[in-house]
């Protein structure tokens, strides 16, 4: 079906209406937030209407009065992403790309003609079981990195403009994580839910923290290791930063490769976070053992010889340097681990994003000369690329490439970003980031020594 | 220099891989409604009577092949091929130079070692336009199509793209990564195997 009968079809039933907001849903349990679509903000889950029905992790009544507006051929403020590219565009809007999915749009039927009241079990769902990390990256926070809690509580936000990761704003929109050893009404109401959600999954996602640091996640997966003739058309894929301890990864691949071998999920892929490289890499990630994260990759990629594994890089001032380098290294597992049999095409793949916030570690605080360094490493990525996007070819594909010059594109692309402010910020980030964490910033970054020098 | 083995066909396509880069891939250029120029120098290093396409300028063939002891340089104009049938000027180990200058409702000029082949008006018809030119070099045609294939070996010496007067493409077959001759432009006009 194209796009244009897509729309035409969810037209016919309202010119707001999207199956989205009945068929996918994340998560986040820590803070007890969900949101169908990651456009609108994620929105609190009230107790009292978990203690009736656990689905109403989903089924809150926030979201049954936005898909009342749907059926009622209103527009949902909330999704307002999506009205302002169909009334500025003839593009569609990802209302119609969501509702597309074989996840959505196989429910047309049924959820055109269901009641605005009705609890309806979602294909697609991610989930975050807490923010239990061993990681406190330079652009996360106390939401998604309990290291992050940890050092904020001890020291307060940072001097930045916007007092970067100040746990007062977090406490006050009431969105401050539930710690790992207290109760968790949330979790507790997921597993009341699970037997009777898993049935009808399609695709089934688990972000963090890290999680393999939540036994929440490995019971999951011993759940459909155990129960897979329920659901064997599931696919299942995983967030790691694969730097935990090596019984955490053993024991994901012990049960990883039952789920594989034996056709327990119709695939499996792990995603996992890098945008630089050896030392450079593990000031950003801090937490992070470059040599032994590729390891656990290489460990992973040999072990599952079906499973893809994907690098989601957030690409930030702290990139620019090496990103070349990491795409050499990923060129070579690529190549290496390349057998034609694998659930995706490449055995390991680059995602290249741009960081959007912080905006003291955006990329739009480089120098001109420094942004040349993205072009070099698209141009790198593109003599890299693959000549058919097929099994038995190996290399960067047209999207991985796409993204790093995108990326490019947005770095040198003008904007009201106020550059003199942020690389201020920056400077002022970095020397408290390694007061705290006695990281050496020049050490590391000889190479922004004007830039810093200038700011200071 | 890349060396072309008979059976193992190159291919200039550089918006193959990519769709939005490079941003102005110079195989565009290489289509009836643009001025171009492309100058190719090589050695054949075939000496069997097989008949042989040095490169083919496709999906509307344009090429240069090798048959019945004649050098045969096709061209098409909108749908139709017509043939400028030379004596065999092209020998073994010997090198040449082939160049085409085109200029949409002027001419086309194809010159062999200098000397003016062929010169045709284009006053009257149109060379033939394609949304995505692209050259195979030792072939006639892409191996999984299996026919119209005459395979050669040839060894390339440098390969250049003119738009306007200026160098777009320029190749002398020195820096490879990853199977893709390096275009000294800078300009991300690479040369492939297939």
């Amino acid at each position: 079906m194209t796009s244009a009968e897509v729309k035409n079809k969810l037209d016919s039933v309202g010119c707001g209406f999207c199956l989205a907001k009945w068929t996918q849903v994340t998560m986040h349990l820590g803070t007890g937030m969900t949101h169908s679509c990651h456009h609108p903000s994620p929105h609190k889950i009230p107790i009292r209407e978990l203690l009736r029905d656990p689905s109403a992790l989903h089924n809150t009544m926030h979201k049954k009065k936005r898909r009342r507006e749907m059926l009622e051929n209103k527009r949902p403020h909330e999704c307002n992403y999506c009205w302002n590219v169909e009334d500025s565009s003839n593009s569609f809007s990802d209302r119609v790309f969501k509702s597309s999915e074989p996840w959505s749009i196989n429910d047309f039927d049924q959820i055109k003609t269901l009641d605005w009241k009705t609890n309806f079990n979602p294909r697609y769902v991610e989930v975050s079981f807490g923010n239990a990390c061993n990681f406190a990256c330079a652009y996360c926070g106390p939401q998604y990195s309990s290291k992050w809690v940890e050092e904020i509580e001890k020291h307060g936000g940072y001097p930045t403009a916007h007092k970067f990761n100040s746990i007062d704003d977090i406490k006050a929109r009431d969105q401050m994580p539930y710690k790992q050893s207290e109760h968790n009404p949330y979790v507790e109401a997921f597993w009341k839910w699970w037997p009777d959600l898993y049935p009808d999954l399609h695709t089934f996602r688990m972000t963090g923290g890290e999680p393999l640091m939540s036994k929440d996640v490995f019971k999951v997966l011993e759940y459909i290791r155990d129960n897979h003739e329920v659901n064997p058309n599931i696919s299942l894929a995983i967030n790691s930063n694969l730097g935990v301890p090596d019984k955490l990864i053993d024991r994901f691949i012990e049960i990883a490769k039952d789920l594989c071998e034996n056709n327990k999920v119709r695939e499996l892929i792990v995603f996992t976070s890098v945008e630089a490289t050896g030392a450079q890499a593990e000031y950003s990630r801090f937490g992070l053992k470059y040599e032994k994260f590729w390891e656990n990759v290489d460990k992973i990629l040999t072990q599952l010889p079906k499973v893809t594994v994907n690098i989601m890089a957030t690409y930030n001032a702290l990139s620019v340097f090496t990103y070349s380098d990491l795409i050499d290294k990923v060129f070579e597992y690529k190549k290496k681990h390349a057998n034609g049999e694998r659930y995706w095409v490449s055995a390991l793949q680059l995602d290249t994003s741009y960081l959007r916030w912080p905006n003291h570690l955006s990329v739009k605080i480089l120098t001109d000369e420094q942004k040349q360094l993205i072009y070099k490493s698209a141009e790198k990525a593109l003599y890299y690329g693959i000549k058919e996007f097929t099994k038995d070819n190996y290399g960067f594909s047209n999207v991985e490439i796409q993204k790093i010059k995108r990326l490019y594109d947005y770095a040198i692309g003008t904007s009201d970003f106020d550059q003199d402010k942020y690389r201020k910020d920056f400077v002022k980030f970095v020397d408290e980031y390694d007061n705290r964490r006695g990281t050496k910033f020049l050490e590391t970054f000889p190479q922004f020594d004007i830039l810093y020098a200038e700011n200071k | 220099m890349l060396k072309i083995n008979k059976g193992e066909p190159w291919l200039f396509w550089p918006s193959s891989i990519c769709d939005t880069f490079p941003e102005n891939p110079s195989n565009l250029l290489l289509s009836g409604d643009k001025s171009f120029e492309f100058s190719l120098d090589f050695i054949l290093k075939d000496t069997s009577v097989d008949q042989k396409t040095i490169f083919a300028l496709v999906p509307r063939y344009t090429g240069l092949d090798l048959y019945n002891n004649q050098t045969v340089i096709t061209v098409t104009y909108e749908d139709k091929a017509r043939y400028y049938r030379l004596p065999m000027i092209i020998e073994p180990d010997k090198h040449v130079n082939i160049r085409f200058e085109h200029k949409p409702k002027e001419y086309l000029k194809v010159f062999i070692n200098k000397e003016e082949v062929v010169t045709e008006s284009l006053v009257d018809k149109t060379f033939g336009i394609s949304a995505f030119p692209h050259i195979i070099f030792g072939a006639g045609n892409f191996p999984k199509n299996d026919f119209n294939l005459n395979y050669t070996s040839v060894e390339l010496l440098r390969f250049s793209i003119f738009q306007n007067g200026n160098i777009v493409t320029d190749h002398f077959f020195e820096e490879i990564i990853f199977d893709k001759y390096v275009d000294v432009t800078g300009n991300l006009n690479f040369i492939h195997k297939i």
